[in-house]
């Protein structure tokens, strides 16, 4: 594997100045999602081809060229200047069979810079077949604990993704997520999870792997590879989820708490896709709230034996678009 | 940095004469003011290291950040840490033998005290110096310099999968980083090669050839010719050097042969410590001996400037590796000498390196297969279930963690998500192409014309030409004698050098159970400092034994070889020698007192008879005391430990000594008490025998047959791991046999693990 197959001399910068990837212990931190928006700004205005040409330029020049204040140039030059460190970093990564993909890479999945425009994170690192990300996909989340009927509308919808030649993306946690991931799976189709933590030690797991390297399962996280679990990262992770899909399916959701109902919420407001929520005689109180928010309904039938799901999901899509979009408009009004 | 600075840096550290060579100016202005990357390729001693201390001291004044040299020498690293001290830069090294100065380096590079870090390629890939030591690095690193870099290239003669990874770290460098590469030997297809993995990189070439050396080539078939030849001239050469052999045996035995004849030589190799090694060298440094028998451990970077002599005792496998390792001779002497020796043995050796220095390809794919079915295993693990030798493990291991299909934390290896596929095209080329190379040498060594341009050419050189001063071009291609007397000695010498088989203690931890579940008793738990080793308990295991040679090694060797393979029958001459060293020179105590042997379903009659002729020769009885249950794989094909020991588990059983048949016990027929011939008659251990089985047999025996309470020779044509006379030792003793000395004609030539 080369790495000028995914990382690009301007990705490499990006990397260095976006990536908590191996930070100088005392040296200055990485850029945020709006930091680096602004310095992407900054660098196409300037005369500066990309931000490959930013390195070996020195703090000095790159206030000039930037036009940024001395301070904020340093930091840039600062966090450019882990070059050699982050290559080494970055090389055993690599060597475990992870790569890593930023925002101005051609292999940067399309759907999600997108969807999510400049809340796409600038950063994903991840293992398995990258041509994955840019597939037909739906994304498919709930909580953990599920019930039986849950898990089975979960695995149903997995299994109906593959017969629609549609990729099945989740968050690759216990519950909700495995069981559609594992749906698809199971049924020689497809799939991509989106980690909220610890992708190196996940990819060496000997079922993920023999997945990761059929091809037919890929991993990806906002975070480090080896970043561990925190509820900010699992909630941040969720629009990644969304932001790959073309649709998104939620199987149970509480109200008013927990990572499912915020990213569904999130998605529903920012119109990232088309939302459906599993509706039925025992679905959580959550799905209900979500339906009233604008989500729209699905039930067993359409992931029964002769639905066509596919064709199902395509037809709501152009029907409910403009649905969405005034019932979002009638809340505003409502809320003033 | 202008010139003039530098100079006067250069003149700090070499005195106040000092001026660069032709051509390390411009390698220094490169990195360090153009802040570019360049390959120089220059002969040992044109001063790499002063380009690269220049650069850094640069670098580090301008405000760059640390060096980070990547070299694979240890005892490189030392002689560089005073250099570079003389030049007022602060280096530092990490390595498995300064451990107690890490937390002291880890902080001083925190406080970016230091100006140079000397890492071994290894160490690049290890998780605590990525953990810890790498953040602590607060600025950028100034300058990567990559020592020995034509290990980077596949065609190169030194491979180190390790330095791929060097490369693809190179390719993650932004071009801003300079990078300094530097060897002292790559011709030009190495050249072209490393050229291709590292973008914008400039060949900075030296000339190669060293004008004060006098080549000389020297066929001899027999190690005792070699010897001999070694005995004889050696004295004759100018001041101190190194004589180079391709094994650690053969370093151990030449270095024995020059001591005995009071030459100041010892021998120096892989399997010495670390404080033994640094002593050879500085012994050699300070011209205390005359010469260092060595192998290829003494490596890259060793540094004598007044070197008199490289004698090499068996041919290298390439044109390359010769040259580097001549080429350490005449670098600041008018005259020094590079002498050839090649012998019989030379072929064999080279196709065995050839042949287990690549896994092949299904063995990769085999170990990456079985690492599909668990998180992790262990080499140990690995070779219970894979019927290969460990070193081939480790060595399939390696490369398939450089090729990314596994990686490793600390002893335990897993497989990465990495698709992976053996790379068959590219295991084939290089093999190819060393078989090419020990051609070029078998040429060279007959080569009749001028022998310094024949390696010139093969480098590239381009100034290659004729040296007038090697054998050809002085005419001096004829043979001066040597004493024929010598040479019989050398011969006997040969035929003394007999070696100890170490008892076995313990047992491969993976099969532990399965031998626990069939002796139980044979099995001991133990814990030493927190790791659990299975042991044979001490009252079972066989004493240390000895064996007369290796097998069809020049001594005796070649005669066990031919009585195995062509005529079924040892020799008379190879029994004497075996009763010999077991009489007078090994004498074992207390004397054994009969004589058993391993029992071989495959040649029964070779052993057997081996074993009543040496008990007749010691004047011992000989008795069957062990036999075959089932056949089993012939245990030369078990590649490891673990399958060696499952191969003979259940494979023996003790028998009750069979009295009946007097050819048996005392290799004459007639009853025991009376002996014929003129032998001395041993009657007195042989009565004890006799008496001691016919009061068994009276007082009754138990269900399994006792054998006499006395020491017994046990022995076996060729001993290899050394597992068939362990457990054969370990039956006889749970029989009730006493001490058990394992004693075997030949040692298998090249040992698995």
């Amino acid at each position: 594997m080369d790495v000028r197959d995914f990382l690009s001399d301007d990705g490499q910068a990006v990397l260095a100045l976006c990536s908590n990837f191996a930070l100088a212990e005392d040296g200055p931190s990485a850029l945020t999602l709006s930091e680096w928006n602004e310095l992407e700004t900054q660098i196409e205005n300037s005369s500066l081809a990309g931000p490959a040409e930013l390195p070996g330029l020195g703090a000095e020049k790159i206030a000039k060229e930037l036009g940024i204040p001395e301070g904020e140039a340093e930091r840039v030059a600062a966090l450019l200047d882990r070059a050699g460190r982050l290559a080494m970093q970055l090389e055993e990564v690599f060597s475990k069979g992870m790569w890593v993909l930023t925002r101005v890479d051609s292999g940067y999945p399309v759907q999600l810079q997108h969807t999510l425009k400049h809340q796409a994170p600038t950063v994903l690192f991840g293992s398995g077949e990258r041509s994955l990300l840019n597939q037909a996909a739906v994304a498919v989340v709930g909580s953990r604990h599920i019930d039986e009927a849950g898990a089975a509308f979960a695995r149903a919808v997995g299994k109906k993704c593959v017969e629609s030649g549609l990729v099945v993306v989740s968050g690759g946690a216990r519950g909700t997520d495995r069981l559609a991931m594992d749906g698809a799976l199971s049924e020689e189709g497809k799939a991509m999870g989106v980690l909220a933590d610890s992708l190196e030690a996940t990819i060496r797991k000997p079922d993920v792997q023999e997945f990761v390297a059929d091809g037919r399962l890929v991993l990806v996280t906002p975070y480090g590879p080896t970043a561990g679990f925190s509820v900010g990262g699992a909630m941040g992770r969720n629009k990644v989820i969304y932001g790959l899909s073309e649709f998104a399916v939620v199987v149970s959701s509480d109200v008013n708490t927990g990572g499912t109902w915020a990213g569904a919420v999130e998605a529903l407001k920012g119109q990232w896709c088309p939302v459906f929520v599993r509706e039925g005689s025992g679905v959580p109180e959550g799905n209900r709230a979500l339906l009233k928010k604008g989500a729209l309904p699905i039930g067993d039938e359409q992931v029964g034996e002769d639905a066509n799901f596919g064709e199902w999901l395509r037809k709501q899509q152009t029907g409910t678009q403009a649905k969405t979009k005034k019932s979002a408009a009638q809340q505003q009004d409502l809320f003033g | 940095m202008h010139r003039e600075k530098a100079t006067a840096l250069l003149q700090r550290m070499l005195g106040p004469k000092a001026e660069f060579r032709e051509g390390q100016w411009e390698a220094i202005d490169l990195a360090a003011n153009q802040k570019g990357r360049a390959l120089i390729v220059q002969r040992t001693g044109w001063g790499k290291s002063i380009v690269y201390f220049i650069a850094a001291k640069i670098l580090r004044d301008s405000g760059a950040g640390l060096t980070l040299l990547i070299s694979p020498l240890l005892s490189l690293m030392r002689n560089q840490l005073l250099a570079a001290e003389k030049l007022g830069i602060r280096a530092v090294t990490i390595h498995s033998q300064n451990v107690d100065d890490w937390q002291e380096v880890e902080q001083r590079i925190k406080a970016n005290e230091v100006d140079l870090l000397m890492v071994s390629p290894e160490r690049l890939a290890n998780e605590d110096f990525i953990k810890k030591f790498l953040p602590g690095i607060q600025s950028n690193i100034g300058m990567f310099v990559v020592d020995e870099a034509h290990c980077i290239s596949d065609w190169g003669h030194d491979f180190r999968p390790d330095y791929r990874r060097i490369v693809r770290i190179l390719k993650l460098l932004p071009p801003a980083v300079p990078v300094l590469c530097t060897t002292a030997t790559a011709n030009d297809r190495v050249v072209r090669d490393i050229e291709s993995q590292i973008a914008n990189v400039r060949i900075l070439r030296g000339q190669l050839v060293r004008a004060s050396l006098k080549l000389f080539n020297i066929v001899l078939p027999g190690q005792a010719d070699r010897l001999a030849w070694l005995a004889h001239f050696l004295p004759k050469l100018p001041g101190n050097g190194i004589v180079y052999t391709l094994t650690v045996q053969d370093s151990r035995r030449v270095a024995g042969w020059l001591s005995q004849r009071g030459l100041a030589a010892r021998p120096y190799h892989a399997d010495l410590a670390a404080q033994e090694r640094i002593e050879a060298e500085e012994q050699l440094l300070d011209n205390r001996i005359k010469a260092l028998v060595a192998t290829v451990a003494l490596g890259m970077g060793f540094d004598k400037p007044d070197l008199g002599f490289v004698v090499h005792f068996q041919r290298p496998g390439s044109v390359v590796a010769y040259y580097q390792q001549v080429g350490r001779a005449g670098r600041a002497v008018d005259s020094a000498f590079g002498v050839l020796l090649s012998g019989r043995e030379d072929d064999e050796i080279q196709n065995y390196f050839i042949r287990t220095a690549f896994p092949s390809a299904q063995v990769m794919t085999e170990v990456a297969r079985e690492l599909q079915t668990a998180e992790s295993r262990t080499i140990e693990q690995l070779s219970a279930a894979l019927n290969y030798p460990w070193t081939t493990l480790e060595r399939a291991l390696k490369l398939l963690e450089v090729e990314g299909a596994v990686s490793r934390e600390q002893n335990k290896y897993s497989r990465t998500a990495s698709r992976w596929v053996a790379d068959v095209e590219r295991a084939e080329r290089v093999t190819q192409l060393r078989r090419g190379e020990v051609e070029e040498m078998q040429r060279y060594v007959e080569h009749d014309g001028c022998l310094m341009e024949f390696l010139a050419r093969s480098l590239d050189d381009p100034s290659a030409g004729p040296c007038g001063k090697c054998m050809n071009c002085t005419g001096k291609a004829e043979r001066q004698p040597i004493p024929a007397g010598l040479i019989q000695e050398a011969v006997n010498f040969l035929r003394n050098d007999h070696l100890v088989i170490d008892a076995r203690h313990q047992w491969p931890k993976s099969v532990a159970e399965q031998v626990g579940e069939r002796w139980p008793n044979a099995v001991d738990r133990f814990e030493d400092g927190g790791r659990a080793k299975v042991i044979i308990p001490t009252r079972l295991r066989a004493e240390e034994g000895r064996v007369l040679c290796v097998y069809g090694d020049a001594g005796w060797g070649d005669s066990v070889a031919r009585g195995k393979y062509e005529s079924g029958r040892f020799e008379d001459a190879l029994i004497e020698a075996a009763a010999e060293l077991v009489r007078n020179k090994w004498k074992p105590e207390p004397m054994p007192q009969w004589v058993t042997c391993v029992p071989s379903k495959r040649h029964p009659e070779l052993v057997h008879d081996f074993g009543q002729r040496l008990a007749a020769a010691l004047g011992l009885p000989f008795a069957m005391a062990l036999r075959k249950t089932r056949d089993n794989q012939a245990q030369k094909e078990m590649q490891n430990s673990a399958a060696q020991v499952r191969n003979l588990l259940g494979g023996f059983e003790v028998m009750e000594i069979s009295l009946g048949d007097g050819a048996n016990e005392f290799g004459t027929h007639g009853s025991p008490q009376s002996r014929d011939g003129a032998r001395p008659s041993k009657g007195g251990k042989g009565t004890s025998l006799m008496q001691m089985l016919k009061h068994k047999i009276k007082t009754g025996l138990g269900s399994k047959p006792q054998l006499p309470e006395l020491p017994v020779l046990l022995v076996d044509d060729v001993v290899d791991s050394g597992w068939t006379l362990t457990i054969g030792a370990l039956l006889l003793r749970e029989h009730g046999s006493g001490p058990v000395y394992p004693f075997a004609l030949a040692r298998a030539a090249f040992r698995g693990s």
